[in-house]
């Protein structure tokens, strides 16, 4: 069943002489409970897709089906309940709320969407991701493995379709980021979700089931190509 | 770029409208310290110099002086001029009204400064000069050359019955027109001509020289001159004026305080953000390579830029500003003769702003100098050091009062303490003088000083003696059925004996009589009761409601008061070394007082009643100007009526429309008023409206002063506010990108305004209360009408809500830029 699905995707940055193409125009499909990987070259588009497919930055053109309704329709207001309710993003540098705990950080999309907070779902969360002990320490006292961890414990917390994330394991280590990538395989496969995850670990491509390969702005789909191919 | 240290011009231009925004903030708190600084002295100036054009610059007065007691007086080493006053004779008219005429040689005329509105001063035998007022209240015109008949009593006991000329129309004192005694001039060959003598003993008006103190000056002349106590008469009315300006000097320096730690805490607040918010370049310049003293000369380089732009904008700013205010829009014209322009306030004001600026400067130099690299490579909260906000109980509460968003705004801005500190504290500066400023403008309005003193536009006054002169119930009638008059408002007035014991006056009171009539004061051996002359007035019951405000201790009761059986008592004798109680007599004591009555066939007998003391007054109701030596005594017109027999009124103050024609309404007003021996009419209207006019521009100095307040607040709060907000776009896009709406961004921004706003309302609040406070403890010496101190709830409570509203508009530009920035491109600021 297609989760997200773009018509024609493009983007460009600037205008006249100055215009850059970040995205040529791109149709895609993503299933639900598939674990796609972006990879590329540095600059070449795939954060930018990312973005565009996560309801972040408007398209030039094109549109983006979430389960068939083009999220960019719709107002900003609406658009912000569908980041909250049905994305969970994932950030390179954590983007934890420094005066919030690490379980009010959690729970924070629950609370801007004023939703009575499902404790044992959160209690599970910290379990499953290790963080119980250190639920009431706020972000400068965690480590950088624990900060990752608890953003991703934000993105699962309201239990959404797509999880986006963006580079999660580029600022730790090889050790920590495994830790974290096997976090995010479990929760995909326990909660049946979907896993949007841009890298340039080619290790961390091939543990997906699908690759996307981003150059110049243009989209080419893994399963079109050897992912040998891809990676080299 | 061939120097690092262009990065602060390129970074200053890059950011323009913050550094505008920066610029305008100090250069209006330097334009503030200026001006006022300005004002200030000009005004403590116009105030000496008004007080000499006013009462004269002599000093003293040596009276009776033979010649040679003159020449020596011209001669002493310690006088500068010395005018000559030779005396003539006085006529006293019908109208209740006196002439007295004197010969002022040129050096007198400058001394007192008298001035002609046309003709000359008189040379030759047979001339004269006349004030303005007193032709008018004669019936007579101001044309020049016209003959005056003149009856004169003079000091030789040989009266002259002659015709002068009139030569020269003087211009009017104020005082002398409310006394009811003039003063005319002749020459002193008219004197020579008429009294036949050269030798004649003169008054002397003695300018001492600016060298010298005037008061061991004054008995030293007295010594020199050996002159008796008597002849010796200071200038109490220039020396009360210069006094009065020393008086008001406490006064503007609290005010110059007020406004330096205002300014310096808004220049402060101003550059230390304008200097914080690139505490992240400072971090990446550390990264690549800067050494300490590169980020500090980086900061230093901020500040003199800044400096060199915004205090030379700000010291044209405040010049500009009173010279515009006094000579364009005429705004304390008429209390600023010169604007004085002393080059100290320039270097004061400029001074305070550059070590403000500098201190603003130092602290964030040295934590962008201490920024370690590393921090600044990760980027995880920024590289400003924040404080770590710990979960406590109470933040529970504070979600459960202000809710979700009014608790994260909480921690959020206590992420930086003493930035929330300072900015709280420059605001709340900002507000309580805002509070004291208004608290002086609608209490302290020099024109409500004056007013005061002329309740009404008219004033019917019997100025006979005779307690059998005075306006009747039907005068009050018909003055009150003229088109154009609201109200009317008569005082009965009457000379009475009061009886004390002598161990109730004051000894200050007795010093006084002492100093001022060389006599002690006595009481009666057989009583131990001192009988003293006292003022006794009666009022209107309406009238009396109405001076509760002038009540320092009992209680008003309508009552008693109008059935006689209590009095209210004016307790002050008021001279130039300010008020002095009389008496140590209080509420429920008793006094005695006598009076004469006149029964039939003209008889004369005394009728003594005792009272007991229901309140004491500071004034007598809306009269200030009826001191008696002694004490007054206030009653209800019914009680006064019933102790003294009479229904007659001294004073009937008229009461007009505000738009009522003056002069239409004067000239009924004078049929009335001469309708009973010696009846003068006194018109204050001219004098009202010139006090209008400068309530007006009052009002107008006070409204600038709180506007360029207000903006040096907007300027900061905006500034602070603005850097606090955009600092953190990467947070405020996470929390985007996770699902925050627009609603609830407004939301969680609003409140972070709302609790500046709260904050500096609160303290910025209690603030104004206490500097209201010190700024009516200052001015009550000077401004006898003040009712006691009240909290000035409603400028209090407009102050803070106004300061809340401004931090609530302070966050919608911010919010404006937050919401236009795309969320990617707010999380890319660290991404």
């Amino acid at each position: 069943m297609d989760i997200i699905k773009t018509i024609g995707l493009k983007k460009v940055y600037g205008k006249g002489e100055t215009a850059v193409c970040a995205l040529q125009p791109t149709d895609l499909t993503i299933l639900q409970g598939e674990f796609v990987a972006v990879v590329g070259t540095s600059g070449s588009g795939k954060s930018t897709l990312l973005h565009m497919l996560g309801g972040l930055d408007r398209p030039t053109h094109g549109q983006v089906l979430l389960e068939g309704q083009d999220i960019y329709t719709m107002r900003e207001e609406k658009l912000a309940i569908v980041r909250r309710r049905k994305y969970g993003f994932i950030f390179q540098s954590f983007n934890l709320i420094p005066v919030l705990s690490a379980e009010e950080n959690i729970v924070l999309p629950l609370l801007l969407d004023d939703k009575q907070i499902d404790h044992s779902h959160i209690n599970g969360l910290l379990d499953f991701l290790g963080l119980t002990k250190r639920r009431k320490h706020v972000p400068s006292a965690l480590s950088g493995g624990q900060q990752q961890r608890v953003s991703i414990a934000r993105a699962l917390a309201n239990r959404p379709s797509i999880i986006l994330a963006d580079e999660p394991t580029g600022n730790l280590d090889n050790r920590t980021g495994k830790d974290v990538l096997d976090l995010l395989k479990m929760s995909i496969k326990k909660y049946n979700q979907t896993l949007l995850l841009v890298t340039h670990d080619t290790q961390v491509a091939a543990m997906a089931d699908r690759v996307l390969y981003v150059e110049d702005g243009i989209v080419t789909d893994g399963r079109a190509r050897a992912c040998s191919d891809i990676l080299s | 770029m061939q120097r690092y240290t262009l990065l602060i011009p390129r970074y200053l231009w890059a950011q323009k409208r913050r550094s505008l925004l920066t610029i305008v903030g100090l250069a209006l708190a330097v334009a503030l310290m200026v001006s006022t600084g300005l004002l200030i002295t000009s005004l403590v100036d116009s105030q000496i110099q008004r007080a000499r054009l006013h009462h004269g610059s002599y000093h003293v007065t040596l009276k009776n002086i033979s010649p040679m007691q003159f020449g020596m007086a011209v001669n002493h080493v310690k006088t500068a001029r010395v005018g000559k006053v030779t005396p003539f004779g006085m006529q006293r008219y019908e109208q209740g009204v006196a002439l007295i005429a004197y010969s002022y040689d040129e050096h007198a005329r400058a001394l007192a400064h008298l001035s002609l509105d046309s003709g000359r001063f008189p040379k030759n035998v047979g001339e004269i000069a006349i004030e303005a007022w007193l032709l008018q209240e004669l019936g007579l015109t101001q044309s020049l050359d016209q003959v005056i008949p003149l009856q004169l009593t003079t000091q030789s006991a040989t009266p002259i019955n002659d015709s002068f000329i009139l030569v020269g129309v003087l211009t009017n004192t104020s005082t002398n027109r409310y006394t009811g005694y003039s003063r005319a001039l002749v020459s002193e060959t008219t004197i020579v001509h008429f009294l036949g003598v050269t030798a004649q003993d003169v008054d002397a008006l003695i300018e001492i020289s600016p060298h010298y103190a005037i008061s061991p000056t004054v008995p030293q002349l007295q010594r020199d001159l050996q002159l008796f106590d008597d002849q010796v008469w200071e200038n109490v009315m220039l020396l009360s004026a210069l006094e009065g300006a020393k008086h008001m000097i406490p006064s503007y320096l609290f005010l110059g305080f007020l406004v330096i730690v205002t300014t310096v805490a808004a220049i402060y607040n101003v550059f230390h953000i304008a200097v914080v918010q690139r505490m992240e370049q400072f971090g990446l310049l550390r990264c690549i390579g800067a050494a300490p003293h590169h980020i500090s000369r980086i900061v230093l380089g901020e500040a003199i830029i800044l400096s060199l732009i915004s205090i030379p904008v700000g010291l044209l700013l405040g010049v500009g500003g009173v010279y515009a205010l006094v000579y364009g829009v005429g705004v304390l014209a008429d209390k600023i003769i010169n604007i004085v322009f002393p080059p100290w306030i320039i270097g004061v004001a400029a001074g305070i702003s550059l070590v403000s600026i500098y201190l603003a400067a130092v602290r964030p130099a040295k934590v962008g100098q201490n920024v370690p690299p590393i921090q600044a490579l990760r980027l995880e909260q920024g590289v400003l050091k924040e404080q770590q906000v710990n979960p406590r109980v109470w933040h529970k509460l504070l979600q459960w009062c202000f809710g979700f968003y009014g608790r994260f705004a909480y921690l959020n801005l206590m992420r930086q303490r003493k930035r929330f500190a300072v900015t709280v504290f420059s605001l709340s500066m900002g507000l309580a003088l805002f509070v004291a400023l208004g608290y002086v403008t609608l209490n302290a309005n020099p024109a409500l000083i004056l007013e005061n003193e002329f309740p009404a536009p008219f004033q019917l006054r019997a100025q006979s003696v005779s307690p059998l002169a005075g306006y009747e119930k039907q005068h009050l009638d018909t003055l009150q059925s003229f088109a154009g008059v609201t109200k009317v408002n008569a005082i009965q007035e009457r000379g009475v004996k009061i009886q004390y014991p002598l161990s109730s006056v004051t000894a200050a009171y007795q010093d006084l009589v002492q100093q001022l009539f060389k006599r002690a004061i006595s009481a009666d051996p057989s009583t131990g009761l001192v009988s003293a002359n006292a003022g006794l007035y009666g009022y209107s019951s309406e009238f009396l409601q109405q001076a509760e405000h002038l009540l320092i201790e009992g209680s008003i009761n309508s009552e008693r008061l109008f059935n006689g059986e209590e009095v209210l008592l004016v307790n002050f004798y008021t001279s130039r070394h300010g008020a002095v109680p009389v008496t140590t007599l209080g509420v429920g004591d008793y006094i005695t007082l006598s009076i004469q009555l006149i029964g039939a066939n003209e008889a004369l007998s005394e009728q003594s009643r005792t009272f007991r003391i229901g309140g004491i007054l500071k004034s007598n109701p809306q009269q200030p100007q009826l001191v008696s030596v002694g004490v007054g005594v206030v009653m209800d017109h019914a009680a006064f009526q019933q102790f003294t027999g009479s229904t007659l009124y001294k004073r009937v103050n008229v009461y007009t429309q505000a738009d009522q024609d003056y002069e239409v309404v004067e000239a009924q007003l004078l049929t009335v008023s001469q309708s009973i021996h010696q009846g003068r009419l006194i018109s204050y209207w001219e004098e009202l409206a010139k006090l209008k006019q400068e309530q007006r521009q009052f009002t107008l100095l006070a409204l600038s002063l709180i506007g360029v307040i207000v903006i040096i607040s907007i300027a900061s709060i905006v500034n602070t506010i603005s850097t606090n907000l955009l600092l953190r776009t990467r947070e405020f896009g996470t929390l985007r990108a996770l699902g925050l709406s627009n609603q609830q961004l407004r939301c969680l921004i609003s409140w972070e305004g709302l609790l500046y706003g709260l904050t500096s309302g609160f303290f910025g609040g209690l603030n104004g209360i206490g500097w209201s406070y010190v700024a009516y403890w200052f001015m009550i010496h000077e401004a006898s009408y003040l009712s006691s101190w009240q909290v000035p709830w409603a400028i209090v409570l407009f102050a803070a809500g106004g300061g809340i509203l401004l931090c609530y508009l302070a966050t919608l530009l911010p919010l404006h830029q937050i919401r236009q920035q795309s969320i990617v491109n707010a999380i890319k600021a660290v991404e």
